[in-house]
């Protein structure tokens, strides 16, 4: 028994009252110190990846006892590790992009930068404990520790109306967790254990233990809240304002990487424990994902506040990762967690370049005041555009591969089960697309070409803490764009195993 | 296959022209990225020997393509297409660079998405991406094609299919961003909006044109879609090459013609499906493609020039340049004549060929709108050539030449590789008799050996009269243009009206497109964001937050006078710790937090070394 993966929770938590007393003699630069703990759990995560890699699945986990639930398992295998890599690549580089947007935030006071990097460690802790979990409690108490930090980190230092939207944000996840948790018990009391393995070997071992009305509530119920998670459509109000008003380095990591773990954990909890209850269910999904992917884009196509329309871009692109996996294929769950992927690298990209031209055009969210950056900030602008390329499914970028396959399990499902529907269905979705280019592609113009409409005439290129993390998600979304083989054949042996086929 | 010649050496010269062309100009580092870019891009585009593939040079030579119309993203006025003001229905018609270039990303995508469609359900249903296996793969039992078909979705596929060539080779009804894609220099146009990429369309209907030829002859829907490509390209023909003869601008006449003769080799992929003999309309439109791009390529270059030192993009402000640029007039000159298709150009060998398998196909529809196209093409070429070249300096050149900027002949760079163009375009035609059968053999040797049957006519009378048919009319235009244009100065048009300004407005097919789906779908969204989004999501939101802050409040005064009376003993405890606390920070949410990260902390201490690691 070595103690690796545990570090990866441990770290950021020593790291809490660390970074608060860092932040007491260092104010903002303590954001560098954050950036390097967050590099511990990336390391933990890269040894326990090499570590199982030698096991057919490439896992390895570490099994605590923790009566009287179980087992406080945390687990690194081929789902996880591309997930854990990027979130803590994420968090490890927005703590740096933190760095000069929370001074302009702030300003002197040390106390404030303790409790935002103190948060800001928590919340990273959240989502990497999340994604680790081996055990349903587990999970949610996970998933909960995600969201209060959150929270406040959107009432401290968020935009606008503050206190009533982190409220609504925390209204509406909490629910959804809520519900979440209503399904966990009753599989945890059916299957008689909440260890997502026993409770997969029990329930395989004796299908009647839980009767097929019951398995659909529960599959039912655990998705409803996730999908409040994943801002499906109806499930969504409280997205567009948190995402618009939070600091933009709390947007950067709320839509890069949180919204996407409840795509996770559908394939982590509900495909796995219940394939066939999902798979009754997912027409339904598919039509709904649809739904969502038309209307976010649609949205986002007549905002002029940037950070809403990167908000509501999330929201449709969350679409597109319940669209993959309701096709239920082996190439539409791959596709949904490679979108994951590409999502967070693609919208981390968009939110520090949004937060980049805050930060240096005096606060400035309206496109229409915007205009001809390119030549002030040549490196925001290049980063912009590779990330807008990204999220509409251009070739020789990651969203190409994931949307690709996504796509594909969509018409592989419409040809294999002969239903009209699910063809509609999939050709609809590819039309998607179309807006996903024309909301993107007005973006850039407005915000980057053309004459300018405001005065830019001080405007210059953002410090390097920002053009750094840029760069390092720029490359990574092309690399993976080109070579994607690796983390695609880790997610195809997943929905493979989940198919059956 | 041989169009990768044609694109890696019009490449190179005009990479050499771009060299001093672009001389001076900002953002050249982004300049020579993109264009080798996009040479690589072509490349893999036509050397790709699977769908996938294909499809990554494909739309890597559409991101190149818009990253170079939109290559002075400033908008100065200068670089905007179109004639400032002006509107047709009351949507403008004059755009910047950076609009020329989204506008040309959106429309080819829309035609690229139904390609992906096709894509998607080929392979869904074959397995594979690979041409010959999609090929070979036809003749076995429950091949791709039945499956399809038994979805009643064969001909959709097909169908889908084309619609990307549609948008990428700017066909009907996808055209209208090729005219306004001049925004870009003169060096993109000609590279990539003349002789590569808008090719590329093209060269995926011959490339998998075939393979649906015999997917669809099992099931008898050959004509729904080989007619549907003829029409297409028939149509585009003749409506590109009218909206030509009006154009004010040089680049504009090019651009309409291009759009005209991609229109043609469309047609004549079209006719070699409804013909009993496939290879000759095939061949014809894969020659139409080569001596294309060889001539449209010089024409863009000399053009580029002539716009360059007379400072202006609309033709009637140059005139009378031919006397200070003899070379370059003599280039553009050769070159227009190839475009005509006056004997003994290529233009004419690969025009004609098109025109007699259509006529011998008994596709005398398709043979008659191509007859007037060829009309239309001398004129609008004679008339391009005569208003800029011919006749006396208009004002602004006159103006130009006050201030000591006189017209004068290219630099070497720029002028060899457009001069030998357009001598490859009269060395072609005049060596046309001797290679044309070699090379529609090779041609036919890259088909699926059931359709390589069948050979290029040889020289009839029924031949010789068509070739008669096609230069009168081709004359009749020329001097039709000739007598209109050389001779008399040429007075832009005070008021435009009738069909004149039916043609001038691109018969408002440009305006319809942003009336009704651009503007429709910017209100259906705008009215789903206010009655949806706005209307209820957002409404519902904070009533709930607020509910929730009046529950608390009141809940909280049942806390402090109730509950807090019976806990009060316990909490004394805790606010010793508080206390602690709040010597290091102020306010309410740090104690929260510190408080919790502390109770994890503690909770972890306790599972790993209390209860013990098993």
């Amino acid at each position: 028994m070595t103690f690796l993966l545990i570090g990866a929770i441990v770290v950021p938590l020593i790291g809490v009252p660390v970074v608060y007393w860092f932040s007491l003699l260092l104010r903002q630069k303590a954001g560098y110190v954050a950036s390097l703990l967050s590099l511990v759990p990336l390391a933990a995560v890269l040894i326990a990846g090499a570590e199982g890699a030698s096991s057919p699945q490439g896992a390895y986990s570490e099994l605590y006892s923790w009566s009287p639930i179980g087992t406080f398992g945390l687990r690194v295998d081929n789902l996880s590790l591309p997930i854990l890599l990027i979130i803590s690549l994420l968090v490890a580089l927005i703590a740096l992009f933190s760095v000069p947007y929370m001074r302009q935030r702030i300003g002197d006071d040390p106390g404030r930068y303790g409790l935002y990097y103190s948060l800001y460690m928590l919340y990273s802790l959240g989502m990497i404990g999340t994604v680790l979990a081996t055990n349903l409690i587990e999970f949610y108490l996970f998933f909960e520790i995600m969201l209060v930090p959150s929270f406040f980190l959107i009432a401290e230092w968020g935009y606008g109306e503050r206190d009533k939207i982190s409220l609504t944000y925390f209204i509406w996840t909490h629910i959804g967790a809520l519900v979440l948790l209503v399904g966990i018990l009753v599989t945890g009391f059916l299957a008689g254990s909440t260890d997502m393995d026993s409770v997969v070997t029990n329930i395989a071992a004796n299908p009647s233990t839980i009767p097929s009305l019951v398995r659909l509530g529960v599959v039912g119920a655990m998705s409803f809240g996730l999908f409040v998670k994943i801002a499906q459509f109806g499930l969504h109000a409280w997205l567009p304002s948190a995402y618009a008003e939070a600091p933009t380095p709390i947007s950067a990591l709320l839509s890069a990487a949180m919204t996407g773990i409840g795509g996770y954990a559908i394939v982590r909890i509900v495909m796995t424990i219940y394939p066939s209850g999902f798979q009754t269910l997912s027409a339904i999904f598919a039509g709904w994902a649809l739904v969502t992917m038309f209307y976010g884009s649609a949205m986002a196509l007549v905002q002029d506040d940037v950070k809403k329309l990167l908000a509501y871009s999330s929201m449709s692109q969350m679409g597109y990762i319940l669209f993959g996996l309701a096709t239920f294929t082996s190439l539409g769950i791959s596709g949904s967690m490679f979108q994951y992927i590409s999502n967070a690298t693609a919208k981390g990209i968009l939110f520090i370049a949004v937060g980049a031209i805050m930060l240096q055009f005096r606060g400035e969210r309206s496109m229409s005041k915007m205009g001809g950056l390119a030549g002030r900030m040549p490196v925001t602008a290049s980063a912009a555009f590779i990330g807008s390329l990204a999220l509409m499914g251009f070739p020789s970028t990651n969203g190409f591969f994931s949307e690709f396959l996504l796509f594909q399990g969509g018409f592989v499902r419409a040809t294999t089960a002969f239903s009209d529907y699910r063809v509609i269905v999939a050709v609809l979705g590819v039309v998607a697309t179309a807006f996903t280019a024309g909301y993107s592609l007005l973006a850039l113009k407005k915000i980057f070409f053309g004459p300018s409409n405001g005065d830019t005439a001080n405007v210059k290129e953002a410090p390097w803490t920002i053009t750094v993390p840029l760069i390092v998600l720029s490359i990574l979304t092309v690399v993976l764009g080109i070579y994607p083989g690796p983390v695609i054949s880790r997610f195809a042996a997943i929905g493979k195993a989940i198919v059956g086929a | 296959m041989f169009l990768a010649n044609i694109v890696a050496w019009i490449s190179f010269l005009i990479m050499v022209y771009s060299l001093q062309y672009m001389k001076g100009d900002f953002g050249l580092t982004r300049y020579w990225f993109f264009m080798n870019l996009f040479i690589g891009n072509m490349l893999l585009l036509v050397l790709a020997d699977n769908l996938l593939l294909m499809f990554f040079g494909w739309e890597g030579v559409g991101l190149c393509s818009y990253a170079l119309i939109g290559h002075f993203y400033h908008d100065e006025p200068e670089h905007w297409v179109g004639v400032p003001g002006d509107t047709a229905l009351g949507v403008p018609q004059a755009f910047p660079p950076s609009h020329a270039g989204m506008k040309a990303f959106v429309m080819t995508r829309i035609g690229d998405i139904a390609l992906l469609i096709a894509i998607f359900l080929i392979f869904a249903t074959a397995g594979t991406f690979n041409y010959n296996v999609l090929a070979t793969k036809l003749g076995q039992p429950g091949s791709w094609a039945s499956v399809l078909s038994g979805f009643g979705l064969l001909l959709p596929t097909a169908l889908l299919f084309f619609g990307g060539p549609i948008g990428k080779s700017a066909q009907f009804p996808l055209q209208e961003w090729l005219p306004d894609a001049m925004a870009g220099p003169s060096s993109v146009s000609a590279l990539i909006h003349a002789a590569t990429m808008v090719k590329a369309g093209v060269f995926l209907v011959g490339r998998m044109g075939p393979i649906f030829y015999i997917a669809l002859l099992q099931f008898n829907l050959v004509t729904p879609f080989f007619g549907t490509i003829a029409w297409i390209g028939a149509f585009t023909a003749f409506l590109a090459a009218t909206q030509a003869t009006v154009a004010r601008e040089i680049k504009k006449v090019l651009a309409y013609s291009t759009v005209s003769q991609i229109g043609y080799m469309m047609m004549a992929l079209g006719i070699a499906g409804l013909s009993a003999n496939f290879i000759a309309g095939y061949s014809a439109g894969l020659l139409q493609l080569m001596s294309h791009a060889i001539f449209k390529a010089s024409l863009f270059m000399a053009a580029g020039w002539v716009i360059h030192v007379t400072e202006t993009r609309f033709m009637d402000q140059m005139g009378g340049v031919a006397k200070a640029m003899r070379l370059t007039s003599v280039s553009m000159l050769l070159a227009g004549l190839s475009l005509i298709g006056i004997p003994p150009f290529s233009g004419f060998w690969t025009k004609d060929s098109i025109l007699s398998s259509a006529f011998q196909s008994s596709q005398f529809v398709f043979y008659g709108i191509g007859l007037a196209t060829v009309l239309l093409t001398a004129f609008y070429t004679t008339r391009m050539l005569g208003i800029t070249f011919a006749g006396k300096p208009s004002s602004h050149v006159d103006e130009l030449a006050e201030e000591g900027k006189l017209a004068h002949e290219a630099g070497l760079t720029m002028l060899v590789p457009y001069l030998t163009l357009a001598i490859a375009s009269l060395a072609l035609g005049i060596f046309y008799p001797f290679y044309s059968e070699p090379l529609t053999n090779y041609i036919a040797s890259s088909l699926p050996a059931a359709l390589s049957i069948g050979a290029v006519p040889g020289l009839t009378i029924t031949e010789v009269l068509l070739y008669g048919a096609s230069i009168a009319v081709a004359g009749v235009g020329l001097i039709v243009g000739y007598l209109v244009y050389f001779r008399r100065p040429y007075v832009v048009p005070t008021k435009v009206t009738g069909l004149r300004a039916f043609l001038w407005h691109r018969w408002y097919l440009d305006a319809i497109n942003y009336r009704v789906f651009v503007g429709g779908l910017t209100s259906a969204s705008r009215g789903l964001y206010k009655y949806v989004e706005q209307g209820i999501w957002d409404r519902l939101s904070p009533t709930v937050a607020r509910d929730v802050i009046d529950y608390s409040q009141a809940s909280g005064v049942l806390d402090s006078q109730v509950v807090d009376g019976a806990v009060n003993d316990l909490a004394t405890a805790g606010s010793r710790l508080s206390n602690l606390l709040r010597r290091l920070q102020s306010g309410v949410t740090e104690q929260y937090i510190i408080s919790f990260a502390i109770g994890i902390a503690l909770l972890l201490i306790y599972m790993i070394f209390v209860v013990g690691a098993r």
